[in-house]
């Protein structure tokens, strides 16, 4: 591999591997009993381009084997190959054959070949089965008949590509395609007029040009043939063979006498541009440079792929990206600085400056606003990915599962486009895998217990994503057999996580224990273990990224659990508050209500801790000393002790459906905060999920909810109370 | 407000292969430390950080650095000498500590900078256990300072030892600034209850400290 290629390795296997996944999903999608040609033909097309990128960075292997599975394909498409379940299962092993290459090219390991081989068998068995001529030598060299004489020969073709006039506008762009064939070798492009209509007529939506081409180099009529396979039904080809051997001309029927242009032998199979009537659609002209630009378009072509494709995407580090939206985050700062500022300025200098002076800074300050606003929210979105990213990825792990376990498992996916936080996208898609998994495993009941319990045989499972105001939800719901909440009771008892003595289980509880490192997939709420991530990990990166997850429960009826995260990770809304001499920011997602703390409302337990009675309900009341129970909080703690309680105000939190009453001593205001890692230069600490810069420059740390109701917890609980002081304070 | 390296005209080119390396010295209770002055962001004067909650006293809370959220550990405080007041000598020193995973920027306060010195490594001594306040776990080695004034090169050596020489403590910044440690060492919290931070809002309460 040349070196300037080499920088493009990673983005190769990127794109692979999106292709890979396409041709998963239609594997998966794919129903033998209802054949669907454009799954096919998506399939076909993904290992298609695979290899053609494969060949470029000279990953011989991966072009053998892409090639062998290719041909295989190719049978299916033109119907010669019939395909069966076990066929698509040999496929599928075949895209993971790919995968597994693509992952050891990435890691610069050699490649396996004997999975490779293996699968190659097995296709050969197939074509060899009910149509195919099946002349390959299964051995070393697995290419397919037609190219296996004519590889290395150097050749001169002749095509002629006559599209449909439709063509475009069934989103084919014919440049594409000589483009492509400019990969293939040296390309020589006429562009044929003569059907051209004059100006008047014109339709800019259809393609009234045909192409002549001669194409030199290592090709076969295979490869050339294959460059137009996405082609099936909009357009004519065709490929003669010329210099080695003229006189094997193929002399397809001559369908239009076109052949004025100075190459002679054109043969169009389909009818080509005709005088077609008008297509009703009105678009942008843009077709009509085609023909100046295709007479040009001999080398250069593949120039202008590149240029074209780059118009609609970009691939970038996603470190520039967060430079970026590091710059941004200190913009955002930057600018609040000024505003105060600015306010200061103008509450100040009535007399000193100019008020027209002073109503152009207010201008421009508010101006600043909005710009760094849409920056911002701009900056984010490129961060953003459509869940369909980990949506895509359910129906196989659904398809391994119910294979084994025999289970009939419908699955309905719904929002798969909305977007989300590259971050969260990736902390979400193993907890979303492992309640799929839990749901498949635990949740769905056999064909014949369903039946027996009077549902449908067939289970249904529904995944769905959704925005909800700042916030990103993923719900997954099934109708199988619910949680059993006495069995996660007893459980949790031998367990010692609950009370002896408590019966009944909310479901916030459950899914604390459901979801607790201890209770492990294991020996669950039924038999059989789960695989691969353990349940803490759904908690766990749910709470890494500041969401809460919940799940209701019937039995007999199903689950839902629905985890909800934010958007994003980078800023958030919070309300700033003071506690002693320091401010904190609180996530406004977290606060239910801020009140000012009525003493008759305020209960104590045993003396110690204290309850407040809000909105019919016993929130637990804490103070920021209680559950830091160190020096410079205690000092803080005695000084609010003597603080009349009624003045107090009390932050209602809310967090998985916990309560939590927060003491703070002032409400200062709501603004975005930054978040700054607390990690990156000290440690992560329980309670407080990072730092940001306040307009005045100076620090203030970001509260976990989450984290201080975990912190809280102890001390609530019966056995918990006795340590509620830290025993040095007198 | 900041002073680099740099601008305090230190050169910081010394050659690596004579093994002199040059030392920030600042005094802490009249003793004089060294670290390595290429570990040395910057030296900032004393501000008030923010403080963390669950964190030891000796972690007197984060400052920004310029959109960096940097911890600051007050040295006194963490070799449990007697608070003083901060005053305008007292300076932050940002250092960089190398941990197993990554770089972290940390910054300590101590009474006041001195000088800078060259140091010869093979004229660093281990330091003897002197059951003093330091846990000799961060002390790096002792070097003796020649302080007379002819002595403009500041060369250190055994056989130019005379009165007015000054011990340094070189102190191994990567233990001292250790996160882990730093949270795990609780001698901070609980033996140390001394209410009398130096915050001079506080001061008024100072009783006499326990060490």
């Amino acid at each position: 591999m040349s070196d300037d290629l080499s920088e493009f390795v990673g983005e190769f296997l990127v794109e692979a591997r999106e292709g890979l996944e396409r041709a998963e999903q239609s594997l998966l999608a794919f129903d033998p009993a209802a054949p669907d040609s454009a799954l096919i033909h998506t399939i076909f097309r993904a290992v298609h381009s695979i290899k053609g990128a494969a060949k470029m960075f000279g990953f011989e292997e991966l072009v053998e084997f892409s090639h062998r599975v290719e041909t295989e394909l190719d049978t299916w498409r033109s119907g010669e190959l019939r395909v069966e379940a076990d066929t698509i299962a040999l496929f599928l092993e075949c895209v993971d054959a790919i995968r597994e290459q693509l992952d050891a090219i990435a890691q610069k390991q050699p490649i396996d070949h004997a999975k490779s081989q293996e699968l190659e068998k097995r296709l050969d068995a197939l074509s060899a089965g009910p149509v195919m001529s099946a002349d390959q030598d299964s051995g070393a060299q697995p290419a397919p008949p037609s190219a296996a004489q004519a590889e290395d020969a150097t050749r001169t073709l002749h095509i002629v590509f006559t599209p449909d006039a439709d063509l475009m506008s069934r989103g084919h762009d014919p440049l594409r395609y000589l483009d492509e064939l400019a990969w293939l070798g040296d390309l020589q492009v006429q562009a044929r007029r003569d059907t051209l209509p004059s100006l008047q007529d014109l339709d800019p939506e259809r393609c009234y040009l045909s192409w002549e081409m001669t194409l030199t180099g290592h090709v076969t009529e295979e490869q050339v043939k294959q460059v137009f396979a996405n082609l099936d039904q909009v357009g004519g080809v065709h490929i003669e063979q010329q210099s080695i051997a003229p006189d094997q001309q193929h002399l397809a029927g001559d369908t239009q006498a076109t052949a004025a242009s100075a190459m002679t032998r054109p043969q169009e199979v389909k009818p080509p541009a005709g005088r077609h009537e008008p297509a009703a659609q009105k678009g942008p002209p843009a077709p009509q440079e085609q023909s100046p630009k295709n007479q040009a378009a001999s080398r250069p072509a593949a120039a202008r792929a590149a240029e074209s494709a780059s118009a609609e995407s970009i691939r970038v580090n996603v470190d520039k990206i967060d430079t970026l939206i590091n710059l941004v985050g200190e913009l955002v700062i930057t600018r609040a600085m000024l505003d105060q500022i600015g306010e200061t300025i103008m509450a100040q200098s009535q007399q000193g400056l100019e008020p027209e002076l002073l109503e152009r800074l207010r201008e421009g300050l508010s101006e600043l606003e909005r710009n760094t606003r849409d920056l911002q929210d701009n900056i984010m979105r490129i961060r953003m990915l459509p869940i369909s990213m980990v949506f895509n990825r359910l129906p196989r792990v659904l398809r391994d599962i119910t294979a084994q376990s025999g289970k009939k498992v419908e699955l309905e996916i719904v929002g798969e486009h909305t977007e989300v936080d590259k971050t969260v996208l990736e902390h979400i898609a193993d907890p979303l895998m492992h309640l799929l998994r839990n749901a498949l495993d635990h949740g769905i009941e056999t064909p014949e217990q369903r039946t027996a319990a009077g549902k449908p045989a067939t289970g249904h499972i529904m995944v769905q994503a959704a925005h909800r105001g700042g916030h990103f939800i993923i719900e997954l719901s099934d109708d199988g057999r619910g949680i059993d909440r006495g069995k996660v009771l007893r459980r949790a008892r031998e367990r010692g996580l609950v009370d002896q003595h408590s019966d009944v289980l909310s479901d916030e509880q459950m899914v604390q224990l459901i979801f607790s490192p201890g209770f492990s997939t294991a020996d669950q709420v039924t038999e059989v273990s789960g695989r691969g991530v353990g349940t803490d990990v759904v908690q766990r990166n749910i709470q890494t990224l500041g969401g809460t997850i919940t799940v209701t429960t019937k039995e007999g009826q199903g689950t839902r659990f629905i985890m909800q995260v934010p958007l994003t990770l980078a800023i958030i809304e919070g309300q700033l508050v003071e506690i002693g001499a320091e401010r904190y920011v609180i996530p406004l997602v977290s606060i239910m209500e801020s009140v000012q703390i009525k003493p008759e409302y305020l209960k104590k337990l045993a003396g110690q801790s204290s309850l407040y009675l809000w909105r019919e309900r016993y929130v637990p009341v804490i103070q920021l000393a209680d559950v830091f129970p160190d020096e410079k909080m205690k000092r803080q703690a005695k000084v609010r002790s003597t603080i009349e309680q009624e003045h107090d105000l009390l932050v209602i939190l809310e967090a998985n459906g916990e309560y939590l009453g927060l003491r703070v001593d002032g409400l200062l205001g709501q603004q975005q905060a930054v978040i700054k890692s607390l990690e990156r230069n000290f440690m992560r600490l329980t309670g407080l999920s990072g730092a940001t810069i306040l307009s005045d420059g100076s620090v203030a740390l970001i509260l976990d909810v989450v984290g201080l109701m975990r912190l809280s917890r102890p001390e609530r609980s019966a056995q918990g109370i006795a340590v509620a002081k830290p025993k040095q304070q007198v | 407000m900041s002073t680099t390296a740099e601008t305090l005209g230190i050169n910081l080119a010394v050659d690596a292969a004579s093994g002199v390396n040059q030392y920030l010295s600042f005094i802490l209770a009249d003793e004089e430390y060294g670290v390595e002055i290429l570990r040395v962001r910057e030296i900032r004067m004393w501000e008030k950080p923010t403080k963390i909650p669950g964190t030891p006293r000796y972690v007197l809370g984060v400052i920004n650095l310029r959109g960096l959220i940097v911890p600051i550990v007050d040295l006194r405080r963490r070799f449990r000498m007697p608070a003083v007041p901060y005053d305008n000598n007292t300076v932050i020193v940002i250092l960089q500590a190398l941990a197993a995973e990554h770089e972290r920027t940390l910054g300590i306060v101590v009474d006041h900078v001195s000088d800078v010195y060259k140091v010869n490594d093979n004229d660093i001594r281990p330091a003897p256990d002197l059951g003093i306040n330091i846990d000799t776990a961060y002390i790096r080695g002792l070097a003796t300072i020649k302080k007379s004034a002819e002595a403009d090169d500041r060369e250190v050596g055994e056989e130019h030892r005379q009165q007015g020489d000054v011990m340094l403590i070189i102190l191994d910044i990567d233990r001292l600034l250790d996160v882990n440690a730093l949270m795990a060492d609780q001698q901070g919290t609980e033996a140390d209850n001394d209410p009398a931070g130096p915050d001079n809002s506080e001061k008024k309460a100072s009783a006499s400290p326990t060490d």
